[in-house]
């Protein structure tokens, strides 16, 4: 009974201090997953439609800049997107249309869809198709580990992500979320751990509870030239425009409305 | 002629009226940081009222303010006019025997030699009046000029001249003279109803009223098609003498499919359907396939059919499409719009079984390409095959090289009919081209 009563508390001292050390990390990974879903909501729209116009420059070190102007067209309850490229004009017409996993391209000088890769740069820009559909963070991808950092004048949680399945574009993420739960900058990986990517979200437009980046900057790790001795990065700065969540007549996210553009 | 020159004028004049029009300046200020620098500066204020929310560091929006910006689809089809001029100047040499090398023991072929040149010039004028109605009219001028093969001095003809309008975003209309196309294969068109003509017609310029009707990401179209060969008398056409068609498309993620019924009075009654999709994320495959009736019987049933692949190989240097399709109709043509490699022309089907295979290889970077181009009939035992190259030494100037040769028996289709302009079975061309292409404005392009 001695034997009991000098065991059982020391058995429950070393229970309370397991649980103590775990404690925290378990309900720190509860917050992560939170925030990761909280990340994703803020920037989804399934309840409305979504357009907007996004002006991406491509900075080629060496080469000079071009510059591409498209209309997007969202609808986050049906994960489908429309995107028509307005400038410049040698593309002009183009399009996307995104059909669940499907990604359709329509070229008017051929005047034939053909599909094509989420994963695929678009326009051949450091952005990727997968840019523009609703994030789906919390989905994709499953926490490795969280820290708290600082990002300039933000608040951050770091968060090592690790993606659950193949169609993700990039199989390892580093994403840095501001403590208004919004994303402000993630690494982009290799399943190797080559960093691949670097994108920055400076500041956001609000409307209502949703929220729309307004700047974001690709930085290229693989791609770019040597300057005056020193390898330069590719960029490129996507700036959005007029933002709307008007409802789009269902029509825009066919075939048909792709021809129609620019047939 | 004056008609021409005040065309011609009128064109200049719309294009100096919009040359002036500048792209709108682009945001590139974050490109000039670096990037972890970004997140010291201060939020961009332009958006950030005084009530934003220090807290998500995020600017506001008025949502009231949205209510007065033009719908989302009108942003697009915005009015505005694009102006597109487009040249060509063409100069070629072709010397060619009347048979093929294996055929010279036999006899001495006769030995030609074609000198070409040619001068095209297109242009067009696309208007986008509202968000529902755009216009599109082009003209081309070409030299020299033949009017029923005796030589004319230049053309001047009509190129496309449609109109688009939209009813209430749900339905499509398309309006005038313009080609469609349905169908997949490049090499054998044989569901491209729409180019399908009867037997002994030469075909003709297209005129057609397309209905185009979504329905998810597809849709149903409706067609009337007349050309200009279909009618016994231009000037009085009556209604049974146009081409119906009616063709569902179906776009699954998995697959895109179409199916399609075309109907002329002199033609027998084809259905068609064609299916294309992507496998192994890289192989773009499709198969189409085609019944035809007696119409009169509904009766008689021919097929067609084939499958086909295209895929880019060794990191996209070379491209690599083949098909195989077999042909159960007999004598049937279609009309080959003219492309800028091919003039138009009426072509045949040739029955039996056929093979294609194109290759386009890119070794080195550059404009430099390598191509070839195989067409088979095993049926008939004939063939053609079309090695070559091209190159873009300089900006607007290209050089192609080939050397198309007949395979087969003297007898087989491609021995007697193919694309060269004497039907020659062996030749070379050696054709050097001047080109470009001008576009201005802010309407919509084609």
């Amino acid at each position: 009974m001695t034997f009991l009563l000098t065991k059982t508390p020391k058995r429950v001292f070393f229970c309370m201090v397991f649980l103590a050390l775990l404690g925290p990390g378990i309900g720190a990974a509860e917050t992560d997953a939170e925030l990761l879903k909280q990340a994703d909501a803020l920037v989804s729209y399934p309840g409305t439609d979504f357009y907007a116009e996004y002006t991406l420059v491509l900075d080629k070190p060496g080469q000079g800049r071009t510059t591409t102007v498209a209309a997007v067209f969202r609808r986050d309850s049906r994960e489908t997107y429309v995107i028509i490229i307005l400038e410049p004009l040698a593309t002009k017409g183009q399009g996307y249309l995104k059909q669940r996993n499907t990604l359709w391209f329509y070229d008017p000088q051929s005047r034939r869809f053909n599909s094509t890769s989420s994963q695929d740069r678009f326009q051949n820009t450091n952005a990727r198709n997968s840019d523009f559909t609703r994030s789906n963070l919390a989905g994709d991808y499953k926490i490795i580990s969280g820290e708290d950092a600082v990002l300039g004048r933000f608040q951050c949680r770091l968060l090592t992500l690790e993606a659950v399945h193949d169609d993700v574009t990039y199989p390892r993420m580093k994403i840095w979320i501001s403590d208004d739960g919004l994303v402000r900058k993630s690494e982009d990986y290799s399943l190797s751990g080559q960093l691949l990517r670097t994108s920055a979200i400076p500041d956001y437009y609000q409307i209502g509870d949703k929220y729309i980046p307004k700047r974001i900057l690709f930085v290229d790790a693989l791609r770019g030239a040597m300057i005056d001795g020193k390898f330069v990065n590719e960029k490129t700065q996507i700036t959005i425009n007029n933002p709307s969540f008007e409802g789009i007549p269902n029509s825009v996210f066919s075939k048909t409305f792709l021809e129609s553009v620019n047939q | 002629m004056r008609r021409v020159l005040t065309g011609l004028l009128f064109l200049v004049l719309l294009w100096v009226a919009v040359a002036g029009l500048n792209a709108q300046a682009s945001a590139t200020d974050l490109l000039e940081s670096d990037l972890d620098s970004l997140f010291d500066e201060p939020e961009d204020g332009r958006e950030d009222l005084s009530e934003g929310d220090q807290k998500t560091s995020a600017g506001r929006m008025d949502e009231s303010s949205d209510s007065d910006q033009t719908a989302p689809v009108s942003l697009i089809k915005k009015e505005g006019m694009t102006f597109t001029a487009s040249y060509s100047f063409s100069a070629g040499y072709s010397p060619g025997w009347s048979e093929s090398p294996w055929f010279w023991n036999s006899e001495s072929p006769d030995f030609t030699q074609l000198v070409a040149a040619k001068m095209k010039s297109s242009l067009s004028l696309n208007f986008q009046i509202s968000p529902s109605f755009r216009v599109f009219q082009s003209l081309s001028f070409s030299f020299p000029g033949y009017d029923s093969d005796l030589f004319s001095g230049f053309d001047l003809s009509m190129g496309d001249f449609f109109c688009d309008y939209t009813l209430q975003d749900s339905v499509y209309f398309r309006i005038g003279k313009h080609n469609v196309n349905w169908g997949i294969s490049r090499n054998y068109p044989y569901t491209n109803l729409p180019v399908r003509i009867p037997l002994g017609s030469s075909g003709g310029d297209a005129y057609a009223v397309k209905t185009d009707i979504p329905l998810g990401v597809g849709g149903f179209q409706l067609l009337v098609l007349a050309r200009t060969g279909f009618f016994e008398d231009i000037q009085s056409p009556r209604a049974e003498e146009a081409a119906y068609g009616l063709k569902y498309n179906l776009a699954l993620p998995l697959a895109d499919t179409d199916i399609g019924l075309f109907y002329h009075k002199d033609m027998r009654l084809r259905a068609m359907f064609s299916v294309k999709t992507t496998l192994w994320e890289k192989w773009e495959a499709y198969g189409e396939g085609l019944v035809s009736l007696d119409q009169d019987s509904l009766d008689d049933p021919v097929f067609a059919g084939g499958i086909g692949f295209f895929n880019d190989f060794l990191d996209g240097k070379l491209t690599v499409n083949g098909e195989y399709f077999f042909n159960g109709e007999r004598y049937t043509n279609y009309l080959q719009t003219e492309d800028g490699i091919f003039e138009e022309d009426v072509v045949p089907f040739i029955y039996g079984h056929n093979v294609a295979l194109n290759l386009i290889g890119r070794p080195f970077k550059g404009s430099f390409r390598l191509f070839a181009r195989w067409l088979h009939n095993f049926s008939e035992g004939s063939g053609q095959i079309v090695p070559g190259f091209s190159l873009r030494p300089f900006e607007n100037m290209s050089l192609n090289v080939a050397f198309p040769l007949a395979l087969g028996g003297r007898n087989g289709t491609y021995y007697s009919k193919n694309a060269d302009q004497l039907n020659r079975p062996f030749s070379a061309v050696i054709a050097l081209t001047f080109s470009g292409s001008y576009k201005t404005g802010d309407g919509p392009s084609k």
